[in-house]
């Protein structure tokens, strides 16, 4: 009996201390949501492997659902593409819907969603990774592991996009364990190798939720990186479906 | 003139006005017609305000060789309101209907700017209108009025790409008073089933968008505008990861002789590639032809309908570069006469504001057609715009 006690001790124990890795990404996904809506003016800085940067600014608008969210982006810098905007109606499991709207044609133009991997804006970051990061978006392989990296501890986890068009085969994210903030990831290309390393820099508390601020991308394989801020952000916002609905765009 | 700048300086202090503004120096040269120097630009004023909007947009073009050419337009001045599911919209405006990429058949409510670039379906002019719009969930039913036919002014002969045997009137006839306003009905649904799907009918009386070409004196001359009623189709289908479209239009022509009913059908398919060595490519194929409803068929109406049996094949592709770069290349092929038309265009954005353009456009031509009477069979321009 003393035996049996002990063994289920080390068990749990075991267990306690190695979550699940899709426990461990849900807890993290969790932690930034809560926002219902929410409107935010992002800068974009495109930095070459030579060092030559350009800008982009953007306004986010988004809204949280339940089978995925809805976002609206309003380019308003460089010049020449001010008021396209991009409608996106994430759906998990299924495909996204997207549309364009062309200011200089005045037409709204239907996107495929399943290019999921092309360039948003000629940044590193891609449709995907600029699209909400919902843990039910992936599969998870095994446990968290807690791994020290320069002095540091992290959970470590490896996910699957379940989508078949995404651009990667797999994500290594690293998150910290006190706050369950990703900190630092590496994406893999769908031929297994390493294309992309995403830095979280920094994070701000916001009405008691975690808000991402300020996320670099660096392609390794062709040097150019891309610094991505939140200049403002408003939270519970007070959007509803119908601010991300068709007629918004024109 | 003064104080319409004073005012346009003024208002940008205006909570809610935002500026749009674009200045251009381009490089024309063509096989026959004179080197060209042009100054172009245009400007946006927008103001928005609670669930209002107002857009003022002005265009303009200076060519040094042809006076013609020259014009200051005056494209877009509406208001649109928003109030719960109806949305009004009252001015001079430029609606896009359409959901081809090389041609669309059904964008029939504007009259093309023929200046700017006659190859340039896109390039068109606001018209004086009023819409309004009821959305029912994704579904939306729209009434329109537009109240006047405007002049399209072609240049004169010694204009590059001038399509006329004889010199051009631009003051427009019409079968009635040119303030006769058109109509139009649409309803606009989408299907959200195992296959995508977003449609539209458009249903028009008024003046047709297509023109008959009429002598207003012995040398010279003139667009006639007819009346007809028309029934417009618009669609998109996602299959897979292509977008399949189609436009297609029947036409009843009424009490013009001159002109039997027609028909338009235009399909189309576009499939994205991306992420080929850091590149995004998109191809497009379409097709696009017409009939007469009558034996009796107006051939000098043909004129203003070149895409009759024609294939666009096009691809573009993003270099995904931090200068923002796309490479455009484009066929348009006429299967009847053999007739090809050739146009690439480079693009790319230079420190932020300032926007690098070149463009190669050449005709393979046959004789006896609209084409093979213009004196150019090749463009190249080269464009620099600043963006402020």
């Amino acid at each position: 009996m003393k035996n049996t006690m002990v063994l289920a001790f080390v068990f749990t124990a075991a267990h306690l201390y190695a979550q699940s890795a899709q426990k461990v990404a849900e807890i993290s996904y969790k932690r930034l949501s809560g926002y219902g809506s929410s409107i935010a003016e992002t800068t974009m800085v495109l930095k070459n492997a030579q060092g030559a940067t350009n800008r982009r600014k953007m306004r986010i608008a988004k809204l949280e659902g339940d089978e995925g969210d809805k976002s609206l982006i309003t380019f308003l810098f460089p010049n020449d593409i001010k008021g396209t905007k991009l409608l996106s109606d994430e759906r998990i499991g299924k495909d996204d819907k997207q549309w364009l709207y062309l200011p200089a044609l005045n037409r709204i133009k239907r996107i495929s969603s399943r290019n999921k991997s092309g360039s948003f804006m000629g940044s590193e970051f891609s449709y995907e990774d600029i699209a909400s990061q919902h843990y039910r978006n992936y599969r998870y392989q095994g446990d968290a592991r807690k791994i020290t990296r320069n002095g540091k501890t992290y959970f470590k986890i490896i996910r699957i996009p379940k989508d078949i068009h995404s651009g990667y085969s797999r994500q290594v994210v690293y998150i910290d364990p006190k706050t369950y903030l990703a900190q630092s990831g590496e994406y893999y290309d769908r031929h297994g190798r390493l294309l992309k390393k995403v830095s979280f820099l920094k994070y701000r508390k916001m009405d008691g939720i975690d808000r991402i601020v300020k996320i670099e991308m660096y392609n390794v394989q062709n040097g150019k990186r891309t610094l991505l801020t939140w200049d403002k952000e408003k939270i519970h916002a007070g959007l509803k479906a119908s601010d991300f609905s068709k007629r918004v765009l024109r | 003139m003064k104080w319409v700048w004073i005012l346009w300086m003024g208002v940008g202090f205006l909570h809610g006005v935002e500026f749009k503004n674009e200045i251009g120096l381009s490089s024309v040269s063509y096989d026959h017609s004179r080197h060209d120097i042009q100054c172009m630009g245009n400007s946006e004023l927008t103001y928005t305000r609670d669930h209002m909007e107002g857009k003022v947009h002005l265009s303009y073009l200076y060519s040094r060789e042809y006076s013609k050419q020259r014009y200051l337009y005056l494209d877009e001045f509406y208001m649109k309101k928003d109030m719960g599911d109806y949305r009004i919209e009252a001015g001079k405006r430029i609606l896009y209907w359409g959901e081809l990429e090389g041609y669309n058949i059904t964008d029939i409510f504007n009259t093309k700017n023929y200046l700017k670039d006659p190859f340039d379906t896109s390039a068109k002019l606001g018209s004086w209108s009023l819409s309004l719009y009821r959305y029912i969930e994704n579904n939306v039913i729209e009434a329109g009025i537009k109240f006047y036919e405007d002049d399209q002014n072609l240049g004169e002969s010694q204009t590059p790409y001038y399509p006329l045997p004889l010199p051009y009137d631009s003051a427009l006839h019409t079968q009635k008073n040119r303030y006769t306003p058109s109509f139009y009905l649409s309803y606009g649904w989408s299907s959200d089933t195992e296959i995508e799907s977003e449609n539209r009918i458009i249903l028009w009386h008024g003046y047709d968008a297509k023109r008959d070409i009429v002598s207003v004196s012995p040398r010279r001359l003139s667009q006639y505008a007819y009346q007809v009623n028309k029934a417009l189709f618009l669609s998109h289908v996602l299959y897979g990861d292509t977008i399949l479209k189609v436009e297609g239009s029947y036409t009843d022509v009424i009490d013009y002789p001159s002109m039997s009913d027609y028909w338009q059908v235009g399909i189309g398919a576009e499939q994205g590639i991306s992420d080929l060595r850091g590149m995004d490519l998109t191809f497009y194929a379409e097709y696009y032809t017409y009939g007469y409803g009558k034996k009796h068929r107006h051939e000098e109406v043909d004129i203003s309908e070149i895409y009759n049996n024609d294939l666009f094949l096009a691809c573009k592709m993003d270099l995904n570069d931090v200068g923002g770069s796309t490479l455009k290349a484009g066929m348009l092929y006429d299967l009847k006469h053999g007739e090809k038309i050739f146009k690439a265009q480079v693009h790319t954005r230079i420190m932020d504001r300032f926007i690098l353009e070149m463009e190669v456009l050449r005709f393979l031509r046959v004789q006896g057609t609209l084409l093979g009477r213009m004196d150019d069979s090749s463009r190249i321009s080269v464009d620099i715009h600043y963006t402020f």
